[in-house]
């Protein structure tokens, strides 16, 4: 049982109704309210994990919250998400229930406390990291000219995250509807914000040439007021905006866990902004608004507790997983390389052209791809002279521009974000693993994030040890995120359209530099035929088996990516000198990996040598040779794995090829594997 | 594969593999140095390939869009297509650039996956294994006995043999290999090179040879001293190249080779080739016109090409036009030796030590017999030894 989903967006378009001062105290009382009861609930012990409460911080939720479209404007919040979520929804089931862990809560029971998703909402607890995403929604909203506003809520201690300087820097060039509110509470967790945050807050966003201002959040009229104006300015077209707001927290951190002086949270208890509003209104009326919150929060509370609690269903969830990824035949396929497309580089870039000129939701974020450089491998060029207001080039800034990728996925779109090397998608780990790749399970599959990173990868181009890594082992065991390979047996521009078009899921898409001036494979390897695993046929990334006619096969050899010319002439000599005959798969969906192929062969063969260029150690094959061996036990006879030295990859080209794996060593694997 | 620059479309321009690469007839890619599209300035590298000796750049012929049609690992025969260097990043390119024909793999119901070859008939049923055809051969067996055989191996040939032997005794005798087992080894690009080249030369030239004593001693210290007063290093060698040069002026037919049609081509000036040994890898580098240059230049601009062979930078121009050779084995323990001369040479003189210690060395001589007999040979020998 899972909660419908609502509609992101409709088509009424408000503005937000002038606060009153009953109106904001009602809503301030409510986050109290809930704040408070989970506070309670925890130290009962009747709550599990964690929280982070926003005590003392109502005004900056209901404030800038009550400045927003709700019909159109965005919010992304972080850890301490709760007052903002309220302001937003008015729906304290939603969130209690989340955090009860029932299938009524706004994730349903998968995110908790800070991973909260309600239409045009989402929060997040990677400090920082939310940032570009925020920022990449800007970019989204502002592509599709739909005047929504972006507004991002951080504290003070994310000022440390380096990523959030480069969401400034990108919104500040590209203008970008983004406003990001700075919550100073004057500590990151237990640190003052004067141990962690040098110089000036203000002057950091205005360095980048964004507008800025500091207040006090202490009335929620004002700020909210003040806030319209802000906003109004964002939505005509002006700019991101920086808004610090001065606050403190009342409670502690999280639940417990509270070294201030005790002293000073008394002073600022009596100057607790929700006070002086309650005594604005007088006494009656405050009584009537904290019967009022009470009551919903029993109300929700009670319905929470009937509600049924989340639980998995692995297998289903596996395969809903795998379910996503289908394809009809021929459904819109390009037509294969001709004569113009047969090396990789310009199938991949007649692909780009052809999607870019087919979908207006497609977009491309890269370091140096406009013309005429057209991206370090020239992949892209070409694109940005035909769809200039889509082909961005970008500043260094990895980790900026995958997040990004993210949040203008999270809106819609089809970003194609070009990391220059591989290597460099370290920078951008978070973004894959914290945001992109979990958006959709974690919201319960309210957000879809169809984004598209290319990643040139591999050596044999003497780049040395930082730019010929074949990083994606760093990458397979993310749940929900999806590794294609490009490789010479494969068409790489139809595996592009169908990861940019086909494909709802993030996809890692790899390109082995050496392939790039590579023509495409079209005649079968000698004697062998290709045959299509009935488990392949309709999958968006098929693997390839080939086999010789008239054999069962001795061997099975999987490989992917860049090393198929090199297998190939392995097998060759395998076959004709050591009369080896070997079943041949090469992969282009590396993770999650359809196993069925390689397991019919393997039944078959009883020898399994796995061929990858990263090293061995938690690699791929090690991956393959575990689950053929759990599925099969003692029916894997042999099983091999070629791949790198466990070293960096040196620079000079012999060291390079002998680090790296070559024909000698697979025919050798293979011939081993035989004996 | 071997279109002309004439015969293309306005704005084309082809990147052959250059012709001036003596004793190859193939080359390999080593890598692009540039990408379809890249813009490149004339003279600019395009791309390595690889000879029977060295790693050559192949450079932009006029400045433009580089479009690489052969691929990394191709071999290309001299005068083949690389690519084409054109005026516009987009100008067509004319259909025979090698692009192979794409034949759809809807067939297959993968678009995705690049098309295989269909199977179908006995014939595409039939994998024979290159040490199967050994043996097919060797037994003297036709290989139509094994069509629709599906995979054939030695084990399968030899039962056929035995098969055939049982019905009818004298059709061949299977036979184990009675000198045990054994593995085929592939040869390294630059040896396979090396193979093809010696092949050409024995199956060509009738090679006599002659040996004589020389004292190395008053070389080496004619080297040392001349080596002292020019500031460079000189070697025997360097003396011998020299020398040989010299001496072909006075015995121009070793200065040339025999035409397949019996006539003698004479070369004008003496390149005098150099093996020179990199890890293994044999590669000769010519010093051109080497008769009209002082012993120490000969043995600086020597200096120079050793220094690119080890880095693996020597060029065409440092490795072809050769009209002689010499070769030398001191200080390598052998006192014996016959080296092969180049195909399109008649001769290729060697040195090597007699016996350690000794200062006497054994100046070798090969020959092709059809330029000179042996009295005219042991005549240019003499004067070899004379100049050294
Ligand atoms: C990348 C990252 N590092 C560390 C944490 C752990 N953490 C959670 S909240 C927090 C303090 C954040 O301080 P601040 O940004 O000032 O926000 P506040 O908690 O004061 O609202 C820390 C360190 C995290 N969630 N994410």
């Amino acid at each position: 049982m899972t909660r419908p989903v609502s509609s992101v967006t409709r088509n009424v378009r408000v503005e937000p109704p002038v606060l009153g001062v009953e109106d904001a105290l009602a809503k301030m009382m409510l986050i109290r309210e809930v704040e408070e009861r989970l506070l309670e609930l925890f130290s009962a012990g009747r709550l599990f994990g964690t929280t982070h409460t926003c005590i003392g911080q109502e005004t900056c939720a209901v404030g800038v919250v009550g400045a927003l479209d709700h019909t159109r404007d965005v919010i992304f919040s972080n850890h301490r998400c709760h007052g903002h979520f309220l302001a937003y929804t008015d729906d304290p089931e939603l969130l209690l229930a989340e955090i009860m862990g029932r299938v009524t809560g706004a994730s349903g029971g998968r995110g908790g406390s800070q991973h909260l998703c309600e239409r045009n909402f989402y929060s997040n607890g990677i400090q920082g990291g939310i940032v570009p995403v925020a920022t990449g929604i800007a970019l989204a909203e502002q592509h599709k000219g739909s005047g929504a506003v972006t507004a991002c809520f951080i504290g003070d201690g994310t000022l440390g995250e380096g990523v959030v300087y480069e969401s400034f820097n990108m919104a500040s060039l590209w203008k970008l509807p983004v406003l990001y509110v700075l919550e100073h509470n004057r500590y990151a967790q237990s640190t003052p914000t004067t141990r962690t945050t040098a110089g000036d807050i203000e002057a950091r966003a205005a360095a980048f040439g964004i507008a800025t201002d500091r207040r006090a959040a202490d009335d929620p009229v004002a700020l909210a007021e003040h806030m319209r104006s802000v906003v109004e300015r964002i939505r005509a077209g002006e700019g991101p905006f920086f808004q610090v707001l001065d606050t403190y927290r009342l409670a502690a951190h999280s639940k417990g866990d509270d070294d201030r002086d005790a002293e000073e949270i008394d002073e600022r208890r009596r100057a607790d902004p929700l006070l002086r509003l309650q005594h604005d209104v007088g006494v009656k009326t405050t009584a009537a608004l904290a019967d009022a919150a009470r009551l919903r929060v029993d109300a929700a509370l009670a319905r929470a507790e009937v509600a049924p609690v989340a639980g998995v269903d692995a297998e289903a969830e596996r395969a809903a997983f795998h379910g996503r990824a289908r394809t009809l035949p021929g459904k819109d396929a390009f037509p294969g390389p001709d004569a113009a497309t047969t090396l990789v580089v310009q199938n991949l870039n007649a692909a780009l052209h052809e999607l870019l000129a087919r979908h207006d939701d497609v977009m491309l974020l890269g370091e140096d791809i406009v013309d005429p450089y057209g991206g370090a491998f020239k992949v892209s060029r070409g694109l940005s002279t035909r769809f200039p207001d889509r082909v961005l080039s970008t500043p260094i800034s990895e980790a900026g521009i995958i997040g990004m990728g993210g949040g203008m996925s999270l809106r819609g779109m089809r970003p194609v974000i070009e990391i220059m090397f591989g290597d460099f998608l370290a920078l951008g780990a978070d973004q894959i693993l914290n945001h992109i790749s979990k958006f959709h399970w974690m919201y319960n599959g309210q957000a879809d994030t169809p984004l598209v990173i290319r990643a040139p990868v591999g050596g044999h181009r003497g780049y040395g040890p930082t730019h010929s890594q074949s990083i994606e082992k760093m990458f397979f065991g993310v749940p929900g995120l999806v590794v294609v390979a490009v490789s010479s047996r494969h068409d790489p521009g139809e595996l592009l359209r169908r990861a940019v078009v086909e494909d709802s899921r993030p996809v890692l898409f790899l390109e082995q530099k050496i392939l790039y001036a590579k023509r495409l494979q079209t005649e079968a390897p000698a004697g062998m035929v290709l045959e299509l695993h009935e488990s392949e046929v309709g999958a968006l990334y098929p693997t390839g088996v080939w086999r010789t006619p008239g054999s069962a096969g001795d061997v099975t050899v999987v490989t992917y990516g860049g090393l198929t010319a090199m297998v190939e002439e392995a097998l060759f000599t395998n076959f004709e000198e050591d009369e080896i005959v070997a079943d041949y798969l090469v992969v282009a969906q590396l993770a999650p990996l359809g196993l069925a192929p390689i397991l019919d062969s393997v039944r078959r063969t009883g020898r399994l040598v796995v061929v990858e260029e990263g090293t061995a150690p938690w690699g791929f094959g090690a991956e393959v040779l575990a689950r053929v061996a759990e599925e099969l036990g003692s029916g894997l006879a042999r099983a091999v794995r070629v791949a790198s030295h466990h070293l960096p990859i040196p620079n000079a080209r012999p060291a390079e090829q002998q680090v790296l794996p070559d024909a000698a060593r697979i025919r050798e694997a293979v011939r081993s594997a035989c004996r | 594969m071997t279109l002309t620059s004439s015969e293309l479309p306005a704005g084309v321009h082809a990147v052959q593999v250059p012709r001036e690469i003596v004793n190859a007839d193939s080359v390999y890619v080593v890598s692009w140095a540039v990408v379809e599209g890249d813009s490149v300035e004339e003279g600019a590298a395009l791309c390595d390939i690889e000879t029977s000796k060295a790693v050559v750049t192949v450079e932009a012929p006029v400045a433009g869009y580089a479009r690489p049609v052969a691929a990394e690992g191709d071999e290309v025969p001299v005068g083949g297509l690389l690519g084409y260097v054109t005026d516009r990043p987009d100008t067509p390119l004319p259909s025979a650039a090698g692009a192979r024909a794409i034949s759809s793999a809807s067939g297959h119901g993968a678009a995705e996956v690049a098309s295989a070859a269909s199977a179908s008939g006995a014939e595409s049923a039939t994998r024979i294994s290159a040490k199967a055809q050994r043996k097919i051969t060797e037994l003297g067996l036709d290989v139509a006995l094994f069509a629709g055989r599906g995979v054939v191996r030695e084990e399968d040939v030899v039962a056929m043999a035995a098969e055939l032997h049982a019905a009818s005794p004298d059709v061949c005798a299977p036979s184990n290999d009675a000198r045990g087992p054994s593995q085929l080894k592939p040869m390294g690009t630059i040896q396979r090179r090396v193979a093809r080249v010696m092949e050409q030369s024995v199956a060509a030239i009738p090679a006599s040879s002659l040996e004589r004593m020389v004292d190395l001693a008053p070389v080496r210290e004619r080297a040392l001293a001349l080596g002292a007063e020019r500031k460079v290093m000189v070697t025997e060698v360097d003396l011998l190249v020299h020398a040989v040069a010299v001496a072909c002026r006075d015995f121009p037919e070793f200065n040339g080779y025999a035409t397949a049609d019996h006539r003698v081509r004479l070369f004008e000036q003496v390149n005098v080739g150099v093996a020179v040994d990199v890890a293994g890898d044999l590669y000769v580098v010519v010093v051109r016109d080497a008769a009209a240059k002082q012993p120490e230049a000969v043995a600086k601009e020597l200096r120079g090409l050793q220094y690119l062979a080890a880095r693996q930078r020597l060029g065409v121009e440092h490795l072809s036009g050769g009209t002689v050779t010499v070769t030398s084995m001191l200080g390598r323990g052998v006192h014996r030796f016959v080296p092969i001369p180049y195909p399109e040479q008649a001769a290729i003189v060697g040195l090597a030590d007699v016996e350690p210690g000794s200062t006497k060395a054994a100046l070798v001589l090969v020959f092709d017999h059809r330029v000179a007999n042996g009295g005219r040979a042991a005549a240019f020998l003499a004067a070899v030894a004379e100049a050294l």
